[in-house]
């Protein structure tokens, strides 16, 4: 977790010297846009101050279930814009379908199982807490 | 009865605005009764209704409130939906 700009370079860096693996997933996520046809203009993300803990075991989780030979998974917090990098996960395994698989496990637990919250402000002004509103 | 501290996160803090407050109460159910009673605003209900609890740090599931003790001096966390990613 960081409130810095994440960078694909350095994250790939991290997972990509390792001899053994033979493929590497990357996932980024971005700041979007819209949302449900409402345009975007700013996110601000929060967390748990015991997010880290929960992080890391969602990345235990999946090297207990895959041959996962380097992994890494930063995510961002505080106010991001249009097009800024939320969330990079990127998985080293021996073969491209394990990479794949626990590079999609991970983003998706990431989304469901670790405490960070998502404020959403419009451009007509409104705002929304993502998720936690009727 | 227990003293305890309600703690309030994200969408949660918001609707109660307030971070957190005391309350005494026997039970995670009685505390988040007591919680709801107290605040007016309509966004406070629908917030909790989707929220998962911790009680000093630990998980305490969405449907056992009834059954989960609090000790004097705990401290119930209300955790919104997450949304990372």
């Amino acid at each position: 977790m960081t409130e810095a700009p994440l960078s694909v370079p350095d994250v790939y860096a991290s997972v990509s010297d390792v001899p053994s693996a033979g493929g590497i997933a990357l996932f980024v996520g971005v700041v979007r846009n819209e949302d449900e046809g409402r345009a975007v203009t700013e996110l601000g993300y929060s967390a748990h101050p015991d997010v880290g803990t929960y992080l890391r075991q969602v990345v235990s989780k999946a090297i207990t279930q895959y041959p996962i030979h380097a992994v890494s998974a930063v995510h961002r917090i505080g106010d991001l814009k249009i097009g800024e990098i939320a969330v990079i996960v990127a998985v080293a395994c021996p073969r491209r379908g394990d990479a794949f698989d626990a590079c999609r496990q991970i983003i998706e637990e990431i989304k469901h199982a670790v405490p960070i919250w998502k404020h959403q402000r419009f451009a007509d002004g409104d705002t929304e807490w993502v998720g936690a509103e009727g | 009865m227990s003293k305890v501290t309600i703690r309030y996160w994200a969408a949660a803090k918001d609707a109660a605005g307030v971070a957190e407050e005391a309350v005494a109460a026997e039970t995670l159910a009685d505390a988040l009764d007591i919680a709801r009673n107290r605040h007016a605003d309509p966004r406070f209900a629908p917030v909790l209704a989707r929220s998962s609890f911790l009680v000093d740090g630990a998980q305490a599931g969405r449907h056992a409130a009834e059954t989960i003790t609090l000790p004097d001096g705990a401290v119930i966390e209300v955790l919104p939906p997450f949304a990372g990613g």
